[in-house]
């Protein structure tokens, strides 16, 4: 009967599909693929981001977690090759911030508690025979020092990799003819601008520091052009990275205009400042382009009881919280200080582009990635915003990532790879890095 | 040679996985065996869940339970990072019991039925690996619920009946997921469970327009809404960041969608000469709609009753939508003694592509389903069912999460049911 046999062969073909189906699942990953782009001898230029820097420091973990270092792994699975980086020993480093925890007030404010560990005292020793190094990221190295000879004495991260007297530029020059890169990074530039701003306009306490002044434009554009005539001169391939909007970071953001008073949430008590005109209290205003930033290391700082002669007696007086106990100018940019570091900021980014466009280098502009972040977005469940401790990204000092902020930077610089090479690299996984570590 | 089959099945592929949502709707072996199409056909006591109007044709007092374990499998990839992950060997046991009983004697039997039904309509029992590339959003989750559904039918006239019911639901869930806050020891994870009760209601419209050749049936399930007070969230951070993970209570409402379901049944002649009321002795084919509102389900919300990590709630965002579910069965007396039947359904999936989450992996699904009924006494039958399911390649990106992944899977179900008749 045709029912019947309707019913059985459907039971039949049912039983057919469900064994020779059940456990194919696996799904096709698509071929990581180099594209148009040329990654055997990867070669990065810039400063302390570049370096791997973090927590106010750099050690050999943070070495290991540098951008460029990621980017190289990844870079290795469509025909790259490992990196060289001027590696420290093992240790401490250069020191650097650790969280030892938390503490919160009665109004839920937490404050965390960091301590730096103590520097390697060897960490200075010269590492230059270890070279060439493919990571030339020098911390707190200004484009507008590139030729400046006297900074392999000054700054320690230069003086462990060139002998005494030998310039960036030369460095660069040197390491471009061993290595013959193929593909460049060059996130020069954000010592510039972030040198400046983080010393509250170039200051050791009151003292003025020429080290850390804004660099004049002509210079940073002269010296930006010679860099990427080095590293283009044979024919590589690479990418730029301009200077975001670094007043975004927490480092300027994270302590208020305004301190917490004694007895209650709400009462706000103003804060006096040492500004570039004098003494006086620290404003805000919402419809202004520039305000008063108070520095994240004043936070700490801000009402310890000093003594303080005044009229000839001696008091205790708040820090920040009077007149006579202003902060000093190295824990505020006034709202002058942000205007000049802006505009030279802008300055310096078309100098990058300028000098990008003359030789077709694409521009990566990074403010892409610190515009999502700062509006808050996520990665695997991971939520990423620019909050100082909490925000997933940044790490202890404030301004630059930790791991796992250098490991999604890397992810977006790979998203640019891809698209402008027409490659399919795959990203990291991001839960492979730990951020912020509760000691 | 079946029994050979389905062990052999269960020990290549083993785990579980579920589908639209996380409803369950695993009611009678025999309506499994047909794809689920239970709304216009009285068949047998679980005509309560299907359609209560279908309770006025059962006759006598009747008994039925059954158990199906599920067993799936979901694979996950992520192309953006080249990583792969899969859910890890689990069973959950969706359960049934029903009692129905016609009111009045029996040689003179009134027109009113009455029946009670404990079941799980809802649940999701899933866990990965602990160190997967989801685990900021699931590690494990387990949502289980029990209705108790006492329900009244009353027939109209002989070709028309009604049914109404009253559900109380008891649900309990538990998720576990790990937080990105570091230690020496890695990353923390916070656990959070809770209990509590709802209710609902459920009615139905059954009408043979054509004796015993044609039946409709529609059936309505309502919403409901589950408090669940008092939950705990514990939290395993390193010890520095204890201060702003404290253990606490929360508070979460949960809404259960409603269901429409919409079915015609056809009958092919008899075999015996006459066709019971309850259709049990008549091959037939039957096709079936359901709607299932689920976009009652816009988020999980929990409130906290203590500040965690410096705010008052969690917010998980789940915008599902409403599904259909397109089903086809139908059954064959094949002997007196034996009835055959099968059965094929497609399903759409309630997370939108914004919204996914591993938790109740959700996908398109064509689902086949076989089943059959041995009357080993007069009284009492032996139900079997099988039900292989294919969850639909699908490419994802959580908004709220950043989680991109593309997901496919399966799912595997034999059930095994008795119904006692006096």
């Amino acid at each position: 009967m045709n029912i019947r046999y309707t019913f059985l062969s459907c039971i039949l073909c049912f039983f057919f599909v469900a064994l020779t189906n059940s456990c194919e699942l696996e799904m096709e990953l698509p071929e990581a693929t180099p594209g148009t782009g040329n990654f055997a001898r990867y070669l990065a230029v810039g400063s302390s981001f570049t370096a791997g820097y973090t927590g106010d420091g750099l050690n050999l973990d943070a070495q290991l977690n540098s951008y460029p270092n990621l980017l190289a792994q990844q870079f290795a699975l469509v025909g790259g090759t490992d990196i060289n980086q001027p590696y420290l020993p093992e240790g401490n480093g250069s020191g650097m911030y650790r969280l030892l925890g938390v503490t919160t007030d009665t109004c839920n404010n937490i404050t965390p508690n960091l301590q730096k560990t103590s520097p390697d005292p060897n960490w200075e020793n010269n590492v230059s025979s270890n070279g060439p190094f493919h990571n030339l990221g020098i911390p707190n190295l200004k484009v507008g020092d590139l030729n400046n000879g006297i900074m392999s004495i000054l700054n320690g991260y230069l003086k462990r990799v060139v002998p005494s007297g030998t310039t960036y530029m030369e460095l660069l020059e040197v390491t471009v003819n061993e290595i013959q890169p193929t593909y460049f990074t060059n996130w020069l530039g954000m010592t510039d601008a972030v040198g400046f701003a983080a010393t509250g306009g170039g200051y050791t306490d009151n003292t003025p520091v020429s080290l850390f002044s804004l660099t004049d434009t002509l210079t940073f554009a002269a010296n930006y052009e010679q860099a990427l005539d080095l590293l283009t001169a044979n024919n590589a391939q690479g990418m730029v990275f301009t200077i975001p909007k670094i007043f975004d970071f927490p480092f300027f953001t994270s302590v208020s205009y305004q301190a917490k008073g004694p007895d209650s949430c709400d009462h706000r008590l103003d804060i006096y400042i040492t500004a570039s005109n004098g003494i006086r209290k620290a404003t805000y205003n919402a419809n202004s382009l520039y305000n008063d930033l108070i520095l994240l290391p004043a936070g700490a700082v801000l009402g310890r009881l000093d003594v303080k002669n005044i009229d000839g007696v001696d008091s205790l007086v708040p820090y920040g919280l009077s007149a006579a106990n202003p902060l000093l100018h190295h824990h505020v940019l006034d709202r002058n200080e942000v205007q000049s570091c802006v505009l030279a900021i802008n300055a310096y980014n078309r100098a990058i582009r300028k000098a990008a466009t003359m030789h077709n280098i694409p521009v990566i502009d990074t403010n892409e990635y610190f515009t999502t972040l700062k509006k808050g977005t996520a990665y695997n469940g991971i939520p990423l915003n620019m909050t100082f401790i909490s925000g997933g990204f940044f790490g202890l000092d404030g301004i630059h990532p930790h791991d796992r902020g250098y490991a999604l930077l890397s992810n977006f610089f790979i998203q640019k790879i891809d698209s402008i090479h027409q490659a399919t690299i795959p990203e990291m996984d991001i839960s492979r890095f730990s951020g912020v570590v509760f000691q | 040679m079946r029994n050979h089959l389905i062990f052999l099945l269960l020990l290549l592929c083993s785990v579980e996985f579920m589908g639209s949502g996380f409803q369950i709707s695993l009611q009678g072996q025999p309506q499994i065996g047909m794809a689920h199409a239970g709304t216009a056909v009285p068949l047998n006591a679980a005509a309560l869940f299907y359609n209560p109007a279908g309770m006025g044709f059962l006759q006598g007092k009747k008994l039925m339970l059954g158990i199906n374990p599920i067993y799936g499998r979901v694979e996950y990839l992520q192309l953006s990072t080249a990583q792969r992950g899969s859910n890890e060997f689990g069973i959950s046991l969706p359960f049934s019991a029903y009692y129905t009983q016609r009111l009045g004697p029996a040689g003179a039997p009134s027109r009113f039925t009455v029946g009670i039904g404990v079941y799980t309509p809802f649940g999701s029992n899933i866990s990965y690996p602990e160190d997967w590339m989801g685990k900021f959003l699931v590690q494990n989750a387990i949502l289980t619920t029990v209705f108790v559904q006492p329900t009244i039918s009353y027939n109209v006239n002989n070709r028309i009946s009604i049914g109404f019911g009253v559900v109380g639901g008891y649900g309990n869930f538990k998720i576990e997921r790990a937080i990105p806050i570091y230690g020496e020891e890695g990353y923390g994870t916070a656990k959070l469970q809770a209990d509590g009760t709802g209710f609902g209601f459920t009615s139905g419209v059954f009408i043979e327009p054509w004796e015993d050749k044609l039946t409709v049936g529609v059936s309505y399930k309502s919403s409901a809404r589950v408090n669940l007070k008092g939950g705990d969230a514990e939290f395993n951070v390193p010890a520095t960041a204890d201060i702003l993970f404290p253990d606490t209570k929360f508070d979460l409402n949960v809404g259960l969608p409603d269901a429409l379901s919409v079915a015609v049944a056809y009958y092919f002649d008899t075999k015996n000469g006459e066709t019971l009321p309850d259709k049990s002795n008549a091959s037939l084919i039957t096709f079936e709609v359901e709607r299932v509102g689920w976009n009652i389900f816009k988020d999980l919300n929990f409130q906290y009753a203590d500040t965690v990590a410096a705010t008052t709630s969690l917010k998980l965002i789940r915008n599902y939508q409403n599904t259909y579910r397109f089903s086809i069965g139908g059954q064959y007396v094949a002997a007196k003694r034996l009835t055959l039947r099968a059965g094929a359904y497609y399903d759409l999936n309630a997370a939108p592509d914004c919204c996914a989450t591993p938790e109740t992996p959700d996908t398109k699904r064509i689902v086949g389903t076989v089943g059959l009924t041995a009357n080993l006494t007069s009284r009492l039958n032996l139900d079997l069912s099988f039900l292989y399911g294919r969850g639909l390649e699908r490419k994802t990106v959580n908004t709220q999460n950043n989680f991109e992944t593309t997901m496919k899977g399966y799912v595997i179900t034999p059930g095994i049911g008795v119904q006692y008749s006096f």
